[in-house]
């Protein structure tokens, strides 16, 4: 028989779950104290009508940033500003990914929050048009006659979309053939959008939430990856910035950390651009040193997800915890992957620390084989580690790729965090697995052994 | 609690532990939830899943077993499980897909499973376990890290243990280099020479008979069969010599004796009686500060050990034997032992670390010229690269391996070769290329009197048709 409150536990720390409403946690104290979410908001408010404001957001793998955006999008329901949240991996796939599918995704979702929400079907005359091709295409071109307003219809013209890959490519060169701007096209529909709030709601204006663009691995032919990427946010840029509402993108950490095109992003999206660090356990430059206001946020975080069994005493003896956040590095996503791990080699509450030291074992082994020796990896994490500041060099592409790869953290320091003034608030440390690494441990001793011949 | 703690304490799965974590795993999934199995080897892989089948009682299985590359998994597992809904899906051979494609961001099967990473959760409504050999899930979490962030559980099983049955072991003669690199043709000459003379020399009245010549005709006469794996006749020759020696009081030569008879029972899986040889012949080269002889039987003793699966104290005895050759510039020594140290990792299951021996040893080899242990390298770094499941790999090094054992007629070594391309191949689910082979090894094995022989015909009976 298995353990019901263990069954409880290991289905709600799904590492591949956005938080919901009702178990999102509020970690601002340890992310560097200014929540994503109250600026937003605040600017917002504060934004003449004239005014279009454009978001960049980006963080860690795992790091919530999906979790915080739909918290945001919640938060926004009391607000004058009406959010359209678009979930981009429910439209990406393998395939080359264009313009036009970002405009129909928004689109879609633009009209399907419109009949949830306000019963209103918008006069999507565009709408329309890509849905009788999809659907000729599907069909073999025959196209039958349209039952026109339907709710139904966008429901069908969003599964044809993202089911149908060539359907799409046939979209996509119905729209070209069209010859018309697709960016006035869709802003007429935001038009169409506006005037409804303003006409019949509380609501005085849009915010479109695009989260997940940087997930995309292909863009309009270029190569995967940097290249894809650059093409979308920056080379792109006058597409997406003429989009006739507040927006904001996600956008890939590597991009945002290029020396090349951080400028570039400042300067087409304003400055409205946020990092989520990590939650910020200890303070900089010691791990043994605990910042308690993380502990308490991560372990607040898994009381959320456990109910009513105290994470404290009745989860985990105290060892098994402190074991698995230390090792966490305050990302969130870690955390709940080793705590379901953890649970595989557990019979019966609480969990202990042979399960915990175990479960952080398997990450280690995983590191162990993954980090890159040829290409110099260990010899910049030393580099970091022995970094009075704990920063790295920007720009210099190995470390874009260890903070992707989450081999390294980024940390932000709070008004309280121990940051002196004059001093960098942003700081970084080597993901606590990989320190446990002999080939990292080697790479430091080494490290220091050059510095001390430099020296003498 | 230190950060230096001992990694390879923890990477010692024990295999039922793992196989219970992972039936306890799909138990408490109530929904879609992904783990890997890593394991390097598929015919282990199809005993586990057996074994996870018979625990997770009352429960199904769907085992999808992907035959041909896909670079979408999601597809491949609507349509194999349409109108079906079990309890948890398996997938095997996915690693065709992921080895198939580009390295980076354009493997597209990696690229895949990233973007439909929560479509999955629409097609399954129960736990996905990913059977993967190392390397590709190493693959999947530099390609795609966020995709790979997102597993609940990973499980290790270790395929060491049927697999390391033809392990190329250097041993530690003198003066054996010369011999052993010969071509077959001048070993069986020299053979015939060495045996006409010793007769020769035998019939001569007894005043004009030089012992000491004698023991030396012995000794080099068993060199020469022991190069050819005649382990049985090469003791008949070495007993010989060993009493001629402990006659006419020559230590130095005795002491070859004992150590050459260790070596041969060894080859013939008598290890305790070998550990006995080689602790005498220890003694004696000790007591008359034969230092090159020192290490030769403190290397062989390691190779004792690590038969009996002692691997630890192999470490030890293998790193005296380094220091000591290195002290007195032997370099066909400081190779063997480098090999060794090799060997004992791989046992350890510290892949990585045996590899960066292995390529030392290589290197030596190469450089003295030693073909005998170039040979040993290669084939080792084979059985390395098929422990981290890179089958393709290894299979380059094996038949490297048995091309030099074929040229200079080692026996043991072709044998050894013919038999980890044999389970390679299996590996690869080459099933009808892996029996022949293993034919042809046990062939050899059984002519040459080996214990691997017995290894051999396991795998012939569990994994071939009888001809």
């Amino acid at each position: 028989m298995i353990d019901e409150h263990l069954r409880l536990i290991f289905n709600a720390c799904n590492p591949n779950q956005t938080a919901t409403a009702d178990n999102y946690s509020d970690c601002r104290g340890a992310r560097g104290g200014d929540a994503l979410t109250d600026q937003i908001i605040r600017q917002l408010r504060m934004a003449d009508d004239s005014q279009q404001l454009r978001f960049l957001f980006t963080g860690h793998i795992g790091s919530g940033k999906s979790s915080e955006l739909v918290h945001l999008v919640g938060k926004l329901r009391n607000e004058t500003t009406f959010p359209i949240y678009v979930d981009f991996k429910e439209y990406l796939d393998e395939q080359d990914t264009r313009l036009e599918d970002i405009f129909v995704a928004l689109a879609i979702e633009l009209s399907e929050n419109f009949r949830e929400r306000f019963h209103f079907q918008l006069e999507d005359a565009l709408l329309r048009s890509w849905y009788e091709t999809l659907r000729g295409f599907a069909n073999g071109s025959q196209i039958t006659e349209l039952e026109i307003g339907l709710p139904e219809d966008v429901g069908k013209l969003k599964a044809e979309f993202k089911q149908n890959p060539s359907a799409r490519k046939q979209l996509h060169s119905a729209i070209k053939a069209g010859n018309i701007s697709l960016l006035s096209e869709f802003n007429l529909l935001l038009d169409k959008a506006n005037l409804y709030l303003a006409q019949n709601t509380t609501f005085k204006r849009l915010v479109l939430i695009a989260d997940g663009l940087e997930k995309i691995e292909q863009f309009d032919g270029r190569s995967r990856g940097l290249e894809s990427q650059r093409q979308l946010f920056i080379e792109s840029q006058a597409q997406l910035t003429g989009i006739g509402a507040h927006i904001l993108f996600t956008i890939p950490l590597f991009l945002y950390r290029s020396s090349a095109d951080a400028p570039k992003l400042a300067l087409y999206y304003g400055n409205e651009s946020f990092v989520l660090p990590m939650v910020k356990i200890h303070n900089r430059g010691n791990f043994d040193d605990n910042y308690q206001l993380g502990h308490s946020a991560l372990k607040a975080i898994l009381q959320k997800r456990f109910g009513r069994i105290k994470v404290e005493g009745e989860g985990f003896e105290p060892d098994a915890l402190e074991h698995l956040i230390r090792y966490s590095g305050g990302n969130i996503r870690n955390l709940l992957r080793f705590v379901q791990q953890a649970i595989t080699y557990t019979d019966t509450l609480p969990i202990k620390i042979s399960a915990a030291r175990k479960s952080v074992g398997k990450a280690v082994d995983m590191f162990a084989a993954s980090i890159n020796e040829q290409s110099g990896h260990y010899q910049k994490l030393a580099q970091l580690e022995l970094s009075p500041k704990q920063q790295i060099v920007t720009g210099d592409d190995a470390y874009s790729t260890l903070l992707e790869n989450t081999t390294i953290f980024e940390y932000v320091d709070g008004d309280d965090g121990g940051a002196e003034e004059g001093d960098y608030q942003r700081w970084y440390a080597v993901n606590p697995v990989v320190r446990r690494l002999p080939k990292f441990t080697e790479a430091v001793a080494a490290a220091v052994a050059l510095k001390k011949t430099e020296q003498s | 609690m230190s950060d230096q703690s001992n990694i390879t304490d923890d990477s010692q799965y024990d295999e039922q532990e793992e196989l219970d974590g992972l039936i306890h795993a799909l138990q408490l999934s109530q929904n879609y939830f992904l783990f890997y199995a890593c394991c390097n080897s598929v015919p282990k892989q199809n005993e586990l899943i057996e074994r996870a089948r018979a625990s997770f009682s009352g429960k199904q299985i769907e085992v999808v077993c992907l035959t041909k590359p896909t670079n979408n998994l999601l597809r491949e597992l609507r349509e194999t499980l349409a109108g079906k809904k079990p309890d948890a899906v398996f997938v095997q051979g996915l690693e065709r897909s992921i080895e198939s494609e580009g390295e980076g961001a354009d493997n597209l099967a990696v690229t895949n499973l990233n973007h439909y990473r929560d479509a999955f959760r629409e097609v399954l409504s129960c736990p996905l376990v990913l059977w993967l050999p190392e390397y590709a899930i190493v693959k999947i979490t530099n390609t795609a890290p966020d995709f790979f962030s997102i597993h609940s559980g990973i499980f290790y099983f270790s395929a060491t243990a049927e697999k390391l049955t033809g392990q190329v072991f250097q041993s530690f003669i003198e003066n054996f280099k010369e011999i052993s690199s010969m071509p077959a043709s001048e070993k069986l000459k020299r053979i015939e020479t060495l045996e006409k003379l010793l007769s020769e020399y035998e019939a001569l009245p007894e005043a004009n008979r030089n012992r000491g010549t004698e023991a030396r005709l012995n000794i080099e006469l068993a060199d020469v069969l022991y190069s050819i794996s005649n382990f049985r006749k090469a003791i008949e020759y070495l007993k010989q010599a060993l009493k001629i020696s402990r006659e006419i009081g020559d230590r130095l030569g005795e002491g070859s004796s004992l150590s050459n008879l260790g070596l041969a029972y060894r080859n013939l899986g008598e290890y305790r009686k070998a550990i006995e040889y080689h602790e005498q012949s220890l003694e004696i080269r000790r007591e008359i500060g034969d230092r090159l002889g020192e290490g030769s039987s403190l290397g062989n003793l390691g190779n004792a050990y690590f038969s009996l699966g002692e691997y630890r104290k192999a470490v030890e005895y293998y790193e005296q034997t380094l220091e000591i050759s290195r002290e007195i510039g032997d370099r066909l020594g400081e190779g063997s032992s480098l090999n060794n140290l090799g060997l004992a990792y791989h046992s350890l299951d510290e892949y990585r670390k045996a590899i960066e021996y292995y390529e030392q040893s290589l290197k030596i080899a190469r450089e003295i010229g030693d073909r005998l242990g170039e040979g040993s390298s290669l084939g080792n770094l084979g059985n390395a690269y098929d422990s981290l499941g890179e089958y393709r790999k290894a299979i380059e090094y094996h038949e490297q391996h048995l091309e030099i054992s074929r040229e200079i007629g080692d026996r043991l070594g072709e044998s050894n070769s013919l038999n980890n391309l044999g389970a390679a191949c299996n590996s690869l689910g080459e099933t009808e290329k892996a029996c022949d082979l293993w034919r042809k090894a046990l062939a050899i094995y059984e002519a040459i009197e080996s214990p691997n022989a017995k290894i051999v015909r396991q795998n012939l009976e569990q994994y071939c048709q009888r001809e």
